[in-house]
């Protein structure tokens, strides 16, 4: 760009062109890239939330009184009937599934607000539950590919707002989560023929899984939350251990009625806390446990900011 | 925020925009960046002339684009382009600011607003009177403001320009001699010390 405005300019008088030059060298005022890009990250997350709603639940935004009353009369119906119990292994297509949703939307709507990130992500779980199975017969639904993103996007963000003392176990779980997507979903690329349509579709939703994880990871480290999904073998116990249990089962079975995902925060004090003359730096290390029985994901992780340990 | 001279946007057509926005509606998140990447900037300069402020600025552009997300279902294009509809939300925002805060803020310029690289004469002529100049393109209408910010900020045509405001070519043309003019007049008055009177 010139710094001085073309004096050629048949657009502009030539009375006029000395203002003109002076406005155009000016060095303007920019938003720096970070800003940029945090201003988009909170744009992309309303969208991604936006797009999440409108498929799961009618809007009500002009009526929110509406939403609540319909959401529990509903909810009454449904959980009275036994329809919600009975949708919640249903798939996408069959007659139960819109009522599965609404159950999970229901869910969202009545839950506290410390609770909706491990909710996304336990709802993330059921969509990936949904996938695998849907898989088994042959079937990839790329929008339900997009829907787990969107929870576990949700999951993030949400896990981000929480108070400093949950965030350990919420995050824990979402890096599991991630690892287990990414694990699904390239077991699930093999089973299909290479050349299958939505190969494109699952490679991608890995590579969002990756980024997710990646965020978390980074999120951790920034603000030094005591999280290593990063594979760690080994636990070191700390002095006041406080363990956070995060724990969410999504097999929805005909048994299973609910997908309520629980956090449990279970602080120790143990007897053999031995006081020294001169404390030691937290030991920040914790041990993700995944296991794979039953779709069911422990992390257990040691949160050595929930401990009175003295700064080192 | 940083200060940088102006690079030209990358244009986008109506057509391609209309495009853009339909997927974002669909909730598209890389047609949605696509169209953020098109205006925030200028969304931002749009902000940052009118409170002179640069964190309050940031925070309006994000309270813009947030805004438009939240009402993007509802946009209908009816020919103009999306960034019409994004100077209309963030002239909205900026009155807002106003009527929360209760007056104008005051900002204090700094050498980082006049670039390092001009010719001798306009450095000098813009580093005497930098701080009256911007002062001077807060000065005029609001319109005016839009018209000097459009055609010599972000490079934007006539006609660019134009559709941006709902307006001809023409009607633009005569409203960029009038903020010229103002601008001149504001500029001459301090440099004269008062003598050439109102506008």
């Amino acid at each position: 760009m010139s710094n001085t405005y073309p004096s050629d300019d048949p657009n502009i008088n030539r009375e006029d062109q000395k203002a003109a030059r002076a406005v155009q060298s000016l060095t303007l005022p920019t938003l720096t890239p970070e800003s940029v890009k945090r201003i988009e990250r909170q744009a992309l997350d309303r969208l991604r939330k936006k797009k999440q709603r409108a498929f799961q639940f009618p809007q009500f935004h002009s009526f929110p009184r509406l939403a609540v009353a319909l959401s529990i009369v509903i909810a009454l119906v449904l959980a009275t009937s036994g329809t919600v119990a009975a949708s919640a292994g249903s798939l996408p297509g069959e007659p139960l599934y819109a009522v599965k949703r609404l159950g999970e939307q229901i869910e969202l709507n009545f839950a506290p607000a410390d609770q909706q990130a491990m909710i996304h992500a336990a709802h993330a779980e059921t969509r990936l539950s949904e996938i695998e199975k849907l898989a088994a017969k042959g079937v990839v639904l790329p929008g339900l590919l997009v829907e787990m993103q969107a929870e576990t996007q949700a999951a993030v963000s949400g896990a981000k707002t929480l108070p400093a003392k949950q965030q350990t176990g919420v995050l824990s779980a979402i890096v599991i989560l991630t690892n287990k997507q990414e694990t699904a979903l390239a077991k699930i690329q093999t089973q299909l023929p290479s050349t299958h349509a939505s190969q494109s579709a699952l490679s991608n939703a890995q590579s969002n899984s990756t980024a997710q994880r990646q965020e978390i990871i980074v999120y951790a480290e920034k603000l030094s939350i005591p999280l290593t999904a990063q594979n760690t073998p080994t636990a070191t116990a700390t002095k006041q251990p406080a363990i956070l249990t995060a724990t969410f089962t999504a097999q929805p079975t005909a048994t299973q009625p609910t997908l309520t995902p629980t956090l449990i925060e279970t602080q120790t004090a143990t007897a053999t806390q031995q006081p020294t003359a001169t404390p030691r730096p937290p030991t920040q290390t914790a041990v993700i446990v995944s296991t794979q029985q039953s779709n069911q994901v422990v992390a257990t992780a040691t949160s050595p900011a929930a401990t009175n340990t003295p700064p080192g | 925020m940083i200060f940088q001279q102006s690079d030209p946007p990358s244009p986008l057509t109506l057509a391609t925009e209309k495009k853009l926005v339909a997927q974002s509606q669909q909730g598209d998140q890389d047609a949605f960046t696509a169209l953020y990447r098109n205006y925030v900037q200028a969304i931002y300069r749009y902000c940052f002339f009118r409170v002179q402020d640069p964190d309050h600025a940031e925070d309006l552009t994000a309270d813009v684009f947030l805004k438009a997300v939240d009402g993007l279902s509802r946009y209908n294009e009816r020919g103009l382009p999306f960034g019409a509809w994004l100077f209309r939300i963030a002239h909205d925002r900026v009155v807002d600011f106003y009527r929360k805060a209760g007056r104008r803020p005051v900002v204090e310029l700094t050498d980082d607003f006049v670039s390092d690289d001009l010719s001798p004469d306009v450095s000098i002529e813009i580093t005497e009177s930098r701080e009256r100049l911007y002062e001077a393109i807060s000065h005029p209408t609001d319109e005016q403001q839009a018209v000097i910010q459009f055609r010599f900020m972000e490079n934007w045509s006539l006609e660019d320009t134009g559709r941006m405001m709902n307006k001809s070519a023409n009607a633009i043309k005569a409203l960029q001699h009038r903020a010229l003019q103002s601008l001149q007049r504001y500029i001459s008055q301090q440099n004269l010390g008062g003598s050439d009177a109102n506008p």
